[in-house]
């Protein structure tokens, strides 16, 4: 008796509780979105450390051209680098857009090798020896100077006069350990001057030159030039093109002795979900359309080979060393500092 | 909590009248919530894609006029000369032959004539001159491959604080399939702004998105929601494109070929806030009548508890012996009857007691009557035991006997005891008979019979004496010799004790009387009556005394009377 009073109690219970779902859920209402949905064959994350200028008008052309929707993940290059360490091929991006051939290199093992196939008509100065990434744009290291405060017959020529003491005090140059192009132009020097002079002489001299005015970052430098606050700087030659385009007051050198140029490049992420888009963007980078959208919008030099003598004297930059010597060199430049 | 509920009758009628209210109210209230929703959203989303069709109809009549417009630039032969031309006064005139051209349509977008090769050669922009284009790329690119088409591109600045954000192209052909130039339409945020008023009403937002759902334009609204990159976001996760999470709900059409999206925010008019009020109405009515229901269920209670208070009340005032308690119900209902019946009750009740009372002050009075009549009994007992021995001494023997029986029957008369065996009862009876026989100058005689067992049997005092005295006095009244017979036994657990006599029977009506037991018509037969009474309050009514006339003549009482023996 009891029992039955039991189950016909839970039966009543039961249907209230299937009444009161049916009011909830009639209140909602699910709407078909399957039109707008993607299929992951269309799609590609691009991580890049480029700034939107550069990234913005090459991955919109890159999606009209393909149909792929490109996520975008911006930050700074070793910010990525690391993140794409730590995702280990799990839940990561499809592609690194950006960054130094020489980051990229120490980050190797994160990234698939793939060879271009527009690889013959790419310069191979910096080429990947086992294709884990490919170049993108060469960025020339140049002496820049306030054209206003600093005739052009007294402007600087070359690294060596740099170091000459007239300059103490005036050159704007940023913590190697902080910025990565700052880095290459002290080991770009310490290459170009090592005939006359030994690392430790060229460390010394620059050094003392800087009167201890280090900037915390390259993107200074040409501020502080531009406002005259120091009358030459260290940078590199795509930001003073841009900034003279904007007609800052500032003038642009190539050191006698030469540059470097270290390309930047690109790097398909080990484990990327669409590899095969990454594969296509690639391409794409060293397309000619956009290497050439590159010189003519971009201030940046083409990774392309071309049938016309560059305008400048290119050294190329010792990689192997300056990733071999890099603490030693810091520390010391650290105590020359101090 | 269910015991708890149980305990009261208040607390069970509020339990019942809140579900009998309440569930009602809140599923009615519940779906009337759910159907108005409903309702207004449906309005809602037809009065929405109205406005979607208007901002897209208006978009595209739009885009057909800038169509038109560039065709007949393009068609102009001055301006066509123009671009290649660099003779600066011809260059000049086409400048100034573009100028009046668009004069009409400057207000909805700027005009600028390319070359081939990407370079701006003239425009209407206020600078007066437009960013070069590569040719190799974007927008110039797909116009030279789609000739017949007005091609649309979003435009970012990045770097410039010009605000186009739309670019029409479309190129110009010669016969010979070449392309000579190009003419691009540039809208502004300002014409856009100029073109959408009106369309979409204060609470909508509007963002025009690419086909890659890049935002192209967005009015102030959906630029703060940042609707169009939340939009992509999800879509290129592939989540929900609606989330409940958003402020807004939003529409997302598609522009007819232009590959643009129009997508329209609105506030959703189902805010939390409608539906809290809604519930918070719902919640208000539901208390109302929750107190509506305590204050019925009082009501209720207390009609329906009243009685029945009033009636345990009463039941305790019974209990305590106040039985003049009438309730004296006006009800009509089962409460009321109940009520009656209980004051029905009550006066019977107390009828009784009253009757009761009155048998005992009957028995109290019989009783002091007897008392009175034991009035100095000693006295009496001594003056006859003094007669008996005065007349044995001087050889009386009658004298004796009378004395002697009757200081038997004052012996009894004294005793405490109110009940005798029944041998010392016909012991008292046959001293009486003696006594009597003197009296009666021996014209009559007795006999007793009495079986040996029945002697121990125990009976009240003095309740055969009476009736023998009843047959002497009126039996054997005017009689010359009379004989009477009083005869014990058993029968069925009674006792019956017959006394007849010969004489001449009784009368037919002394016969109903005596039947009657009625004490104020039996004065002259006191003490019929008082042993009847004495019988009946000691054993109950079935006990008493019956007579009888007998076919032989004479007459006969029969005492009955329970058989008890003394332990």
């Amino acid at each position: 008796m009891t029992g039955q009073r039991s189950i016909k109690k839970r039966v009543s219970r039961l249907l209230a509780v299937v009444l009161l779902l049916t009011l909830v859920i009639g209140c909602g209402k699910q709407e078909n979105e399957d039109e707008y949905y993607l299929e992951e064959d269309n799609k590609l994350v691009i991580y890049t450390s480029h700034k939107e200028e550069i990234y913005g008008p090459i991955i919109r052309e890159f999606e009209e051209r393909t149909g792929i929707w490109v996520e975008v993940v911006s930050g700074g290059t070793n910010e990525l680098l690391e993140r794409i360490r730590e995702e280990d091929g799990k839940d990561t991006g499809d592609i690194m857009f950006g960054g130094g051939v020489d980051s990229l290199e120490a980050y190797k093992d994160c990234f698939v090798p793939y060879r271009s196939s527009q690889y013959d008509q790419l310069d191979q100065t910096y080429a990947s020896p086992d294709d884990r990434y490919t170049v993108f744009s060469r960025l020339p290291i140049v002496i820049v100077y306030n054209s206003k405060l600093v005739f052009p017959a007294g402007t600087p020529r070359s690294w060596k006069e740099l170091l000459d003491p007239r300059w103490k005090g005036e050159i704007a140059f940023a913590d190697p350990e902080k910025s990565g192009s700052c880095y290459t132009a002290l080991l770009t020097m310490i290459q170009l001057l090592s005939e006359d002079m030994t690392e430790e002489e060229v460390l010394e001299k620059f050094a003392s030159n800087l009167d201890d005015k280090l900037l915390s970052g390259s993107g200074d430098v040409l501020d502080q030039v531009i406002a005259g606050t120091q009358l030459v700087g260290i940078a590199l030659e795509e930001t003073t093109l841009k900034e003279m385009a904007d007609h800052a007051d500032i003038g642009m050198v190539y050191p006698m002795e030469g540059t470097t140029a270290v390309p930047d490049g690109c790097a398909i992420i080990k484990g990327a979900p669409h590899e095969k888009n990454a594969e296509l963007f690639l391409e794409f980078t060293v397309s000619e359309d956009v290497q050439k959208l590159l010189e003519d919008r971009l201030c940046r030099r083409s990774v392309r080979k071309t049938e016309s003598e560059d305008d400048i004297r290119e050294v190329r930059y010792d990689l192997e060393y300056s990733e071999e010597h890099r603490e030693e060199i810091l520390d010391s430049w650290d105590q020359l500092i101090q | 909590m269910k015991a708890f509920i149980r305990k009261s009758f208040k607390r069970e009628l509020f339990l019942c009248f809140t579900a009998v209210a309440l569930v009602p109210l809140v599923i009615s209230g519940c779906f009337l919530i759910s159907a108005l929703e409903k309702r207004i959203s449906q309005d809602y989303e037809r009065k929405t894609a109205v406005q979607l069709k208007t901002v897209e109809d208006t978009m595209l009549d739009y885009f057909d006029e800038i169509r038109e417009i560039s065709e007949q630039i393009m068609k102009d032969p001055v301006i066509l000369r123009g671009i290649t031309e660099s003779d600066s006064w011809l260059k000049n005139r086409a400048y100034m032959q573009l100028y009046d051209k668009t004069q009409a349509f400057r207000e909805i977008a700027q005009f600028d004539i390319y070359d081939a090769e990407g370079n701006c050669r003239f425009s209407t922009s206020p600078q007066g001159v437009a960013e070069d284009l590569p040719s190799y790329w974007g927008i110039l690119k797909v116009a030279r491959t789609h000739p017949d088409e007005l091609t649309l591109r979003r435009v970012s600045q990045y770097r410039t604080s010009e605000n186009v954000c739309l670019q029409g192209a479309l190129a110009i052909m010669d016969e010979t399939e070449e392309c000579l130039g190009f003419v691009v339409a540039d809208v502004t945020k300002e014409h856009f702004e100029k073109l959408l008023s009106g369309t979409y009403d204060e609470q909508s937002g509007i963002a025009i998105l690419d086909s890659y759902w890049e935002d192209v334009y967005s009015t102030r609204t959906a630029k703060e929601e940042k609707l169009a990159q939340a939009l992509r976001a999800r879509r290129m996760a592939g989540e929900n494109l609606k989330q409940t999470t958003d402020g807004i709900t939003f529409y997302i059409s598609p522009m007819a070929e232009t590959g643009l999206y129009v997508v329209l925010g609105r506030s959703p008019i189902f805010t939390g806030d409608v539906i809290n009020t809604m519930i918070g109405v719902m919640v208000m009515m539901a208390f109302a009548s929750f107190l509506l229901c305590l204050l019925a269920a009082g009501i209720m209670s207390n009609y329906l508890t009243a009685p029945v208070k009033k009636l345990s009340e009463a039941m305790h005032r019974v209990e305590n012996g106040d039985l003049d308690v009438q309730l004296k119900s006006h009800r009509k209902d089962e409460l009321g009857q109940l009520s009656g019946s209980f004051d029905v009750m009550t006066r019977e009740l107390k009828e009784n007691i009253a009757l009761q009372m009155r048998q005992q002050t009957e028995l109290n009075d019989s009783n002091i009557a007897m008392m009175q009549a034991q009035l100095n009994p000693h006295f009496l007992y001594n003056t006859l035991d003094t007669i008996k021995w005065t007349a044995k001494s001087h050889h009386v023997p009658e004298l004796a006997t009378l004395a002697s029986g009757l200081a038997r029957i004052l012996r009894t008369s004294i005793s405490e005891a109110k009940f005798v065996k029944l041998e010392e009862e016909l012991s008292l009876v046959s001293a009486y008979m003696e006594i009597q026989k003197i009296r009666f100058d021996g014209n009559f005689s007795y006999d007793i019979e009495v079986p040996t067992e029945l002697e121990e049997c125990i009976v009240p005092k003095l309740i055969i004496q009476p009736i023998v005295e009843n047959a002497i006095i009126h039996g054997l009244k005017e009689r010359e010799h009379g004989h009477i017979f009083v005869y014990v036994y058993e029968e069925e657990g009674k006792l019956y004790i017959d006394v007849s006599d010969d004489g001449c029977g009784m009368e037919e009506d002394v016969l109903t009387l005596l039947r009657s037991r009625d004490r104020e018509r039996l004065k002259g037969h006191i003490g019929f009556y008082n042993v009847d009474t004495i019988l009946r309050l000691y054993y109950g009514e079935e006990y008493g005394l019956f007579a009888e006339n007998l076919e032989s003549g004479g007459a006969r009482i029969r005492i009955s009377l329970p058989v008890e023996r003394a332990v």
